[in-house]
């Protein structure tokens, strides 16, 4: 379909943020100093009207399958030459979803949070833009848009990092966080044009069929080109996996996180580095999972996930001691995103591996569906909790303008609901059964167990297990504790804050207990991953 | 085995020449320290992908040019430009805070 009024409307959620970030700038700039509040309220009347668009979205895909928008009229261009379009599916709605949803929340947020600073404009455009751009980062069918519209994600992000530009550590936070990001920009560009090079293609769905089809007639080790699709495969890791902050490329993340504001640090531990594992999920399925299945490739091709399951692991237990010695509780949240960018990625690791060659055929798929359904709503639990508790963690900046945990100790004792929902979400992240992060975790664990990788699967347990303890030493020193003299002054924040972080708590509880239509919802978007689509 | 010619020279020297270019900004990136440097070794990154780009959209098409692969690389120029223009505002008011270029005495961060 080429684009006319019809796929303009599907589209809304892509275009409706800019839109909206257009009109924040421009009236942004004639609004006094009251007025201030209504440019958080609009910005978040602009990400509901691009959620309830987004569960339209999904409505349709359900109804009429995937769907496909061309920039051009139909026959001007073929697939492979003119390859410009969006490719919309459950997978796409759903990491949207959880975008805009996050988007929602940080915007009522942030009017109280933010109140003291300047430029708000900037910023709500900015979180528009972010969100806009991560949405179109999951819709792009081919590497054109795909690469826009990252690009347009990242700027966003440098600068929001950097806000209060006033301060040195923002600053520098945000100066370390672009010059990484920006190499890991230019190695996906590089490493996009070799694809470009070997197939003749940016179109995402069809670079796979030509790789499988490049090495279908000799072993793959034979041909000249074997080493060259090895290092598109090392380039898309390192260059997404900077974003996606993998180990060894994660070393922006802990500074970057906590000198943002406490929304922003929400957005980007929440879901901007959930696009860098979406990236690898889609892109390492298309393009190699075709040829993965065609058994005339062998050795590292096949077991590409095996490797990647590594780095994942190395991730978690990286990110756990890291976290364990943590002072600044911002930085400490950091390095437990950290942890769960391995879980995640652990999770999509089973869907690359050749697991026939271990378990019986018939078990293969069900490995494969719920380790990929556990990642998936591991997304959505992560962005719950971890959202949450960056937000309280803001509160708590907010009221005592510290993130010390040694300043901070008993402050949970003078805000009691803030307190409870901080405890829901870290046990949450923990995994304790009747919250959310307990599905997602044990989705992931039950499918690599099926899928035989069991040694990687204790570690991740006993990984998991060893995380409960600095989730539970952050709720002993904030309640357990005798208030310190700067913790005495603490009360429970504006009502608008804690509107958001208990909306978020009761997500958690309820879908904990209510699991079963959310699991379906994420074996939904697992499915359409594994679904190779012909365009 | 005859090579595809562009501007009378043959194809391969233009993508050893850009594998050139990213080696030499990663070379940059590496070991400098001074954060215009940086900057310069990044401009180095991006030009080693587009001359990629460039070439290959020769290569495929044979007779005239992949428009979608030149397009890429004109937005990305553009891209690329929007981000040394936020780099360099930043390293500005760096410089003011701090009264260096260098980018390891930027430690505040060090735990």
């Amino acid at each position: 379909m080429a684009i006319g009024i019809e796929q303009w409307i599907l589209l809304i959620p892509l275009w409706l943020p800019f839109i909206g970030a257009l009109i924040i700038g421009l009236i942004g700039t004639r609004i006094k100093e009251r007025g201030k509040a209504a440019l958080g309220g609009l910005s978040a009347f602009f990400f509901f009207v691009a959620l309830v668009f987004l569960i339209l979205l999904w409505y349709q895909v359900l109804g009429g399958g995937p769907i496909t928008i061309w920039y051009w009229p139909q026959g001007a261009f073929d697939a492979t030459t003119g390859a410009t379009f969006f490719y919309i599916d459950f997978l796409t709605v759903y990491m949207a979803v959880v975008f805009a949803f996050l988007g929602f929340f940080v915007s009522i947020y942030s009017i109280k949070y933010m109140e003291h600073d300047t430029r708000l404009s900037l910023f709500y455009a900015l979180l528009l833009t972010l969100v806009g751009g991560m949405i179109g980062v999951v819709m792009a069918g081919d590497f054109f848009t795909l690469f826009i519209l990252w690009e347009v994600m990242s700027i966003s992000s440098y600068v929001l990092v950097a806000f209060r530009k006033d301060e040195a550590e923002p600053l520098e936070a945000g100066i370390k966080y672009l010059l990484l990001s920006a190499v890991g920009s230019t190695l996906i560009l590089f490493t996009m044009s070799i694809l470009y090079g070997i197939t003749g293609t940016i179109n995402l769905y069809a670079i796979g069929p030509a790789i499988e089809a490049l090495f279908s007639p000799l072993p793959a080790t034979t041909s000249p080109l074997y080493g060259l699709v090895l290092f598109t495969m090392v380039g898309l890791i390192v260059g997404f996996g900077v974003k996606a902050a993998i180990a060894p490329l994660s070393t922006w993340l802990p500074d970057a996180h906590p000198a943002a504001p406490s929304g922003i640090s929400a957005m980007l531990s929440g879901v901007v580095i959930m696009t860098g594992s979406y990236a690898i999920l889609r892109l390492f399925l298309n393009f190699y999972g075709n040829a993965l299945l065609t058994t005339t490739l062998t050795y590292i091709f096949t077991y590409y996930g095996m490797i990647l399951s590594w780095f994942a692991i190395f991730t978690l237990i990286f990110g756990n001691l890291m976290a364990l010695t943590q002072k600044d509780i911002k930085r400490l949240l950091a390095y437990s995103t950290i942890v769960n960018v391995g879980y995640i990625i652990f999770g999509y690791t089973i869907a690359m591996m050749p697991l026939s060659y271990w378990i019986p055929a018939t078990e293969t798929p069900f490995a494969v569906e719920y380790a990929l359904t556990g990642s998936l709503f591991h997304i959505t639990s992560h962005m719950l909790a971890k959202g949450a508790l960056f937000l309280i963690s803001g509160i708590f900046i907010h009221q005592l303008h510290t993130r010390d945990l040694d300043l901070l100790r008993g402050a949970g004792r003078r805000m009691p609901i803030t307190m409870f929902c901080f405890t829901i979400a870290a046990l949450s992240l923990a995994g304790v059964p009747p919250l959310i992060g307990f599905y997602s975790k044990f989705y992931i664990i039950w499918g690599s167990i099926i899928g035989g990788a069991y040694l990687s699967t204790i570690i991740l347990v006993l990984m998991s297990a060893f995380s409960v303890v600095y989730y539970l030493r952050m709720i002993q020193i904030l309640v357990f504790s005798e208030p310190s003299p700067e913790a005495a002054a603490a009360k429970d924040p504006h009502p608008l804050m804690l509107f958001v972080i208990v909306v978020m708590t009761l997500f958690i509880i309820g879908i904990g207990i209510f699991p079963t239509f959310f699991l379906d919802v994420a074996r939904l978007a697992a499915e359409s991953a594994l679904t190779m689509p012909i365009i | 085995m005859s090579y595809l010619e562009l501007l009378g020279v043959p194809i391969y020297v233009f993508l050893i020449v850009a594998v050139f270019l990213y080696a030499i900004g990663i070379y940059g990136m590496a070991t400098k320290r001074n954060m215009i440097r940086f900057l310069i070794a990044l401009e180095l990154l991006l030009d080693g992908a587009h001359l990629n780009f460039i070439t290959f959209a020769v290569a495929w098409q044979g007779f005239y040019i992949d428009l979608l692969a030149q397009a890429i690389v004109i937005v990305s120029i553009c891209i690329g430009g929007g981000v040394i223009a936020i780099a360099l505002a930043f390293i500005i008011r760096a410089y003011n805070k701090f009264g260096t270029l260098d980018i390891r005495k930027l430690n505040k961060l060090r735990h």
